[in-house]
């Protein structure tokens, strides 16, 4: 009960409010511990980030990109850049985040878990802001798809 | 002819430039001087000077789109990096990313360092812009820090 009323206290900050009113990002779907967050690249295009916020607060969030209609992990849903990108972003083959804020990542690397690095005063923008550094800092190695027509 | 370009604040007119200009003078003509006078791209005079929305091209002839007057919106930013400050006045129509690449050219920021840099309201601490939108108006001059995020430990290859 307490974590789904820090999630939904979270969802409710000026921090959430503020990435919306800046174009970074906006909720789509929130179902139990279930978010569907649209995430907007620097170019334009957006990609639909699924997170898992079971014992929010307590336990990391697990993210990963899903096709907007399906709402199935496939590679057309994730971003892709250079090997840089693709150090945190799996798009390849796995389709995970590798960070120590990501659930997924901490299965990959146990000893990230002791850190409890997720344990943000606003575990949600934490995520988010991590998210948005990738798609909009050229220095994190998001390449945008090639535009057709 | 004679025109007058003013550039304005929020809180009035910072100052009217005048040029004198033959009727086949370019746009882009009378915009790479006002680009050399208030150390801005062409492109973003270029921007100021469409009217009610028409798109201007750079050949077109000046007095043709400007008449005898024309205004150039700005916006005061007070830049921060580091232990640096510096003041420009933007356009108003100019993105976010205009101030970031105008800050890294003034604080002599590397080009890679530069792209892992990104603005803050405020304070350093403060929220995020995203520089793919406008700057905008504003009332008194906007306090923007130039930011290097922290490092996101990953796992590597896998």
């Amino acid at each position: 009960m307490a974590a789904a009323t820090n999630l939904e206290q979270d969802l409710a900050s000026s921090e959430f409010a503020h990435g919306v009113h800046q174009g970074f990002w906006e909720l789509v779907e929130h179902t139990g511990a279930i978010l569907f967050i649209r995430m907007y690249a620097a170019e334009g295009r957006s990609y639909l980030l699924s997170l898992n916020a079971a014992s929010y607060g307590e336990e990391p969030l697990e993210g990963r990109f899903v096709d907007f209609e399906s709402r199935q992990v496939v590679a057309s849903a994730w971003p892709q850049g250079n090997s840089v990108f693709e150090q945190w972003v799996k798009f390849k083959n796995d389709f995970f985040i590798c960070w120590q804020e990501d659930r997924a990542g901490i299965r990959q690397h146990p000893e990230w878990r002791a850190l409890e690095e997720w344990k943000k005063p606003n575990q949600l923008v934490s995520y988010l802001n991590f998210v948005r550094r990738l798609l909009h800092l050229k220095s994190r190695g998001y390449l945008p798809p090639p535009t057709t027509g | 002819m004679k025109v007058h370009v003013k550039v304005e604040e929020e809180e009035g007119v910072l100052q009217t430039l005048e040029y004198e200009l033959l009727p086949t003078d370019s746009i882009n003509a009378l915009a790479a001087k006002l680009a050399a006078d208030l150390d801005e791209p062409v492109a973003d005079i270029l921007a100021d000077l469409g009217a009610n929305g028409s798109v201007v091209t750079a050949d077109m002839p000046a007095l043709d789109v400007l008449h005898a007057c024309a205004s150039l919106r700005r916006v005061c930013i007070e830049l921060h990096f580091e232990t640096e400050t510096i003041t420009h006045r933007f356009s108003q129509k100019a993105k976010w990313e205009r101030v970031h690449l105008f800050g890294c050219k003034k604080f002599a920021v590397a080009d890679d360092a530069c792209a892992n840099l990104e603005l803050h309201e405020g304070t350093i601490d403060g929220p995020v812009l995203n520089e793919q939108k406008r700057i905008g108006p504003a009332n008194g001059c906007r306090t923007i820090w130039l930011v290097k995020p922290g490092p996101e430990p990953n796992g590597g290859r896998h």
